[in-house]
């Protein structure tokens, strides 16, 4: 009876004292159960039999640890794996150092996807807080927003299941005077409830609503010490924004890195809901992000039914529109999955985590690839050893134990190494993220994530090459007749899989590079080179004219103008009220864009006008008058928009008509956009310079600025860095793809190389009788370098498909995006052929150029 | 030793194991309570049993020599151990109807 393939698997979870025994003892109720069965059914007998060995009573009973511990066994192990290391030092660099990029990949791959994933860990009910969003349904989509009216959050205060509620307005530049020192700052306006909804240490001081009669703020440590260093801060006084006086009633501990919510200090609602006349209006949207906690077994689905009957439905519907839906979005949601398309959870963050999750497994998987590809081609090298050994007693077992324990003490030193590297090269990888990321070494979790990995991989690059080697016949090895390139089709396969990896992730990082490349450069609808654009505030905008005047005296300063908001990024949406255009009907209720600028605001940006004119100081009536673009004309139905009237809220006329711009980035459709002149409504300046004489512009406003400005310091951003900073994220993607495509690429041809190493060493003969027959050099270099084409054309036939699959996958994200033509795919499987082509040449050449006496003396 | 208990099977497994004698070990002992008891087990149960009987210190085992039927693979002879011995008395007491089966099953063994 032939050993069948599960006792073989048998062999190898049974611990070995009791193997002997146990497959002794199934053979012969095998035996029996033929003469009472027959063999078919006795047959299927043993299958059961054998299987149900396959249970914790068998298994658990190996001893691991206990196997090893005979000390002089260890200590031949070790030198013996010393010794094939150092006598081939070359293919152990190739194990080492492939393994060791790969851990290190691996490694930084796994702390950004864990300082990912631990963003708002810090809250100590993390799955109690809600923030409260609203999905707003128009006819060409749903928009998703966290904007919600001012009375929703004491309201919900009201339902049971809430426990506490409160609201936030976010202002990115508050500024903060104290004495000589104005810095601008990130602000919050807050509920002081906040406080019992996040988890936000006070150092000293109170919070309690009591002591906020008098306008109080609440800072956080780092202000605390830029301002006041080791005194005591509670009850200074703080200038805010130069419009009111605030005491600091209390010091918050700073924020930690990965928190979604980002601020510097805090101002009572109070303060903000007073400036806000529609705070109290259930229709208004005004009221800032609504927070709150939950009690601990409260249901969110029912909830969210509740808040649709209590408030959303008979409140917010009748006084704004039918088309809003609240809803809870859970605080572990917000920083990975806070993006959503037409009201559904979509993408986000999520996507670069579980990416670059993938990423890390392939540049492990194809480091181990090298390592059991060298292993396996090597192991004729290593036949006699085997042979030995079994003769000598060693069983299968130990010498499958043998095979692994090398393979795993190899990955640890890998792990050595990728240590190292990791440390070396943490400041540019932090550099990259904008993250303070750092191996936490007091954290256990780090050494059995560390520990794992290592040991996974180690097995994994072990496991074939120690099941093929100890499966060779000691009579034959020791009589020389192995078949030296044993595994070589799975060795051939392994290299295929390897580089149709590579050819997929050279693919994307090709992809993703021209796409942003593509969003960077493409024209716009207006110009935002050679401008810059900062804050304006009340003593300017009041002295405007003057500052305006000043500026345009220098010859490096083109056009100044006034706009409430970033033509790169616009934020603010209006809907119009019925009657706004001629011929809208009650179902246009269609999300406008608005921008409210100067009369050189347009011009200043280089918009281009299709019909009508921009908005002049000649016209009185212009202050009544809209500028629309294109897609607002084709969304309002306005065949010839000029002179149409247009309520929005103001009633005027359209005078002007501008084409299609960008106002969000590129994944995003152009929207509709109305321009209404409003000066007085602007609080932002943008300056045009002539180009290349920047500093001369900058040196000259500064001047200007600090005379009319005396209060707040000028901080100024430059419209092109604005633009590109909206694509961060996607730059930040490109930049790792590309690094961790050059990795694996990287690894893979190491791997290739060792392979051509070892093929012409073997076939290092065969080329000196060629040679002698009157073979050319470069005959014998085609014929080492057809192998490795072919495996490589093979990879590049099957990796474009998915690579293809992949890149369209990743550009459907943008409603404008590039597509990837021939070229990508000619230049990798260029860039592939001509890599492989000099990896396996320069090996081979050697063999190939030497004299062939050399190689065909020795036997 | 007085607390310890032994299971059904435990006990029919070491019950067999000293009645046996040089001849006790895993397929043997699964065939006996398939044909004595017309009882369908699973060998691993017995090899489980067997082992967990070793642990707890009633058996002790060695190997022993292989025949053809075997594949030339060696046998492991179980013998009981006194402390084993003890622990069928004791169950003596408690379970008279059993221990009666032992010479029962010893003669049929002969």
């Amino acid at each position: 009876m032939g050993r069948n393939k599960w006792l073989r698997l048998l062999e190898f979870i049974c611990p070995e004292h009791l193997y002997e025994e146990i497959e002794g003892d199934l053979i012969q109720k095998f035996n029996r159960d033929v003469d009472k069965w027959g063999e078919k059914k006795a047959r299927r007998r043993l299958a059961w039999h054998t299987v149900s060995f396959f249970r914790p009573g068998i298994i658990l009973r190996n001893k691991f640890s206990l196997h090893i511990p005979s000390f002089h066994m260890l200590k031949h192990f070790f030198k013996i794996f010393f010794r094939t290391s150092l006598k081939n030092s070359g293919y152990s660099f190739i194990n080492v150092s492939g393994l060791a990029v790969g851990l290190a990949c691996s490694i930084f791959i796994i702390l950004w996807v864990m300082d990912e994933v631990s963003y708002d860990d810090f809250h100590q009910n993390k799955d109690q807080v809600y923030k409260i969003m609203a999905h707003h349904t128009f006819p060409d989509g749903t928009q998703t927003y966290d904007n919600t009216p001012g009375p929703l959050a004491p309201a919900l205060k009201g339902l049971p299941e809430v426990a506490e509620s409160g609201r936030i307005i976010f202002r990115n530049q508050v500024l903060l005077q104290n004495e000589n020192k104005s810095i601008y700052h990130k602000a919050v306006y807050a509920d002081s409830s906040i406080f019992k909804i996040f988890t936000i240490p006070l150092l000293s001081g109170t919070t309690n609503q009591s002591s906020q009669d008098n306008n109080s703020i609440v800072i956080s440590r780092k202000v605390a010490a830029l301002y006041f260093k080791d005194e005591n801060p509670i009850g200074k006084v703080f200038r805010v924004d130069n419009t009111f006086d605030a005491k600091v009633a209390a010091v918050f501990e700073d924020l930690p890195e990965n928190s979604t919510l980002e601020f510097d200090f805090i101002i009572p609602y109070r303060i903000y809901a007073k400036t806000d006349q529609y705070n109290n209006e259930w229709g208004a949207w005004s009221g800032g992000v609504t927070y709150v906690k939950l009690h601990e077994k409260a249901k969110v689905e029912a909830l969210n039914k509740k808040i649709h009957e209590a408030f959303t439905k008979p409140n917010i519907w009748v006084r704004w529109d039918p088309n809003v839906e609240l809803f809870l979005h859970p605080m572990s949601d917000w920083r990975l999955h806070n993006n959503f398309t037409n009201g559904e959870q979509h993408g986000g963050r999520i996507t670069y985590v579980t990416t670059f999750s993938i990423v890390a497994i392939f540049i492990l998987l194809i480091a181990c690839i090298n390592f059991m590809n060298l292993a396996t081609a090597r192991s004729v090298s290593r036949a006699r050893e085997i042979g030995v050994r079994k003769v000598v007693g060693a069983g299968h077992n130990s010498l499958v134990k043998q095979f692994m324990m090398e393979s795993v003490l190899t990955a640890f030193i890998s792990l050595f190494f990728a240590l190292l590297a990791v440390h070396l090269l943490m400041p540019f990888f932090n550099e990259l993220t904008g993250k303070q990321t750092r191996i936490d070494y007091t954290n256990p979790l780090v050494y059995v994530g560390l520990l794992g990995i290592t040991v996974l991989a180690g097995l994994m690059a072990g496991s074939y090459p120690a099941v093929l080697l100890s499966s060779f016949k000691p009579v034959n090895v020791l009589k020389g007749t192995i078949a030296g390139l044993s595994g070589a089709g799975l060795r051939k396969g392994l290299v295929v899989f390897q580089f149709s990896l590579s050819v997929v992730l050279i693919i994307c990082a090709i992809g993703v590079y021209q796409q942003i490349d593509y969003m960077r450069t493409k024209n716009l609808g207006f110009n935002k080179d050679d401008v810059f654009y900062f804050r304006s505030n009340a003593d300017l905008r009041k002295n405007f004219d003057a500052f305006r005047n000043q500026v345009l005296q220098n010859p490096a300063i083109k056009v100044v103008g006034q706009s409430n908001d970033n033509p790169t990024d616009l934020l603010t949406s209006i809907v119009l009220a019925d009657n706004a255009w001629p011929g809208k009907t009650k179902e246009d209720n269609i999300a406008f864009k608005s921008l409210q600028c100067d009369y050189d605001m347009l011009p200043a940006l280089g918009f281009t006008f299709v019909d009508g004119r921009n908005f002049s100081r000649e016209f009185v009536a212009d202050s009544n008058n809209y500028i629309i673009n294109e897609e607002a004309a084709r969304s309002m139905r306005l065949e010839n928009p000029i002179g149409e009237e247009l309520v929005a809220p103001r009633k005027g006329k359209i005078i002007g008509l501008i084409k299609d711009f960008h106002s969000t980035d590129l994944k995003g459709r152009i929207a509709p956009v109305i321009i209404a002149l409003r000066p007085e409504a602007t609080n932002q300046i943008f300056i045009r310079y002539e180009a290349g004489r920047l500093e001369e512009a900058m040196e000259y406003v500064k001047d200007v600025y600090k005379k009319l400005e005396p209060n707040f310091p000028l901080e100024y951003a430059f419209m092109d860095q604005t633009f590109d900073r909206q694509y961060q994220d996607e730059i930040l993607m490109s930049k790792l793809s590309t690094c961790f495509t050059v990795i694996a690429i990287f690894i893979s041809f190491l791997g290739l190389f060792g392979l051509a190493s070892f093929t012409t060493e073997k076939r290092a003969k065969e080329i000196g009788v060629r040679k002698v027959m009157g073979a050319s050099v470069t005959e014998l270099l085609s014929l080492v370098c057809n192998d490795f084409v072919k495996l490589i054309v093979l990879s590049l036939i099957l990796g474009l498909p998915v690579a293809w699959w992949a890149v369209q996958k990743f550009l459907q994200e943008y409603e404008y995006h590039t597509e990837p033509g021939v070229s990508v795919f000619l230049i990798t499987a260029f860039l592939l052929l001509f890599i492989t082509i000099v990896t396996v040449s320069c090996q081979s050449s050697r063999a190939a150029l030497a004299n062939p006496v050399k190689t065909l003396r020795t036997e | 030793m007085a607390k310890e208990y032994l299971g059904e099977f435990e006990e029919l497994v070491l019950t067999l194991v000293a009645a046996l004698q040089e001849d006790a070990y895993g397929a043997a002992i699964s065939e006996e309570i398939e044909t004595k008891f017309k009882r369908e087990v699973n060998l691993s149960a017995v090899h489980v049993t067997l082992y967990r009987l070793e642990d707890k210190g009633y058996i002790k085992s060695k190997m022993g020599g292989g025949t053809n039927e075997r594949g030339g693979r060696r046998k492991r002879i179980f013998t009981i151990t006194s402390a084993g011995m003890a622990m069928l008395r004791a169950m003596k007491e408690t379970r008279l109807e059993l221990w009666n089966m032992v010479p029962q099953l010893k003669m049929s063994g002969l």
